[in-house]
């Protein structure tokens, strides 16, 4: 990434590389706490503040993500069992993703690493067909079926 | 992986795995598959001592998880300027 200059008023100002890291990462941050401040105070189903899932709005099928507002928003009340009713999902691979964003946004800030975990490819097959299974079988309408929908 | 020797084993090749999950779970969109599949290759490609072709397809990945985010947000921001402008006109139309 290259600096970036800027004149202002006739004055020079250049914004080093190291700088506009940090700042991308601290306005990641502070997204990332807004997004989720919104989503504690807002209860998604009710409030109508949320942008509609578009997979959702245009076929009227679930996709691996439908519930997932309402579940984070069941999850920063406590209400674990809430939030896997509504996509189960989002519950399970919660740990895994919040430990490789939180090593990304300490790595970017600060340089260091957490210990990163390779995963043998043969896992990613499978969790590729575990979401696409899941997408499948949340949309039968049937009993044991039905438990995966939002 | 910055000048690496010619084949020369490399520490680790990221394969962007959690922005792929991210975008496939969050986006409601396709291209967030094909983003785990370029980042399963790159695990694979990297198990098999082929680096080079790790890197190419770890670059993929990146580009695709990138692809199905902005075809979220695009939409996203959209509707939130509209939910914004509503909001601003009710205000002022029950103020009236």
């Amino acid at each position: 990434m290259a600096a970036i200059h800027l004149k202002y008023h006739g004055v020079h100002y250049s914004l080093a590389p190291v700088r506009l890291k940090r700042m991308g990462v601290i306005g990641g941050v502070l997204l990332l706490v807004m997004a989720l401040t919104v989503l504690f105070w807002f209860e998604p189903a009710e409030s109508g503040i949320f942008p509609p899932c578009i997979f959702h709005a245009l076929t009227g099928w679930h996709c691996p993500g439908c519930g997932s507002a309402r579940g984070l928003h069941q999850l920063l009340h406590g209400h674990v069992l809430v939030a896997f009713g509504l996509n189960p999902l989002i519950v399970l691979s919660l740990p895994f993703l919040s430990y490789g964003l939180i090593s990304r946004i300490l790595f970017l800030g600060t340089n260091r690493r957490l210990p990163s975990v390779f995963i043998p490819a043969r896992w990613i097959w499978a969790l590729l067909g575990v979401i696409i299974l899941y997408w499948i079988l949340r949309n039968i309408p049937i009993y044991p079926f039905s438990l995966l929908a939002p | 992986l910055h000048a690496q020797a010619q084949g020369a084993p490399v520490e680790t090749v990221p394969n962007h795995l959690v922005w792929a999950i991210l975008t496939t779970i969050f986006c409601c969109l396709p291209f967030g598959i094909v983003a785990i599949v370029f980042a399963a290759q790159v695990n694979s490609l990297f198990q098999a001592g082929n680096y080079d072709k790790a890197v190419e397809y770890s670059k993929k990945a990146r580009t695709w998880s990138l692809v199905s985010c902005i075809s979220l947000l695009i939409p996203m921001s959209l509707y939130i300027i509209i939910i914004i402008i509503i909001m601003i006109f009710g205000f002022a139309a029950s103020s009236m």
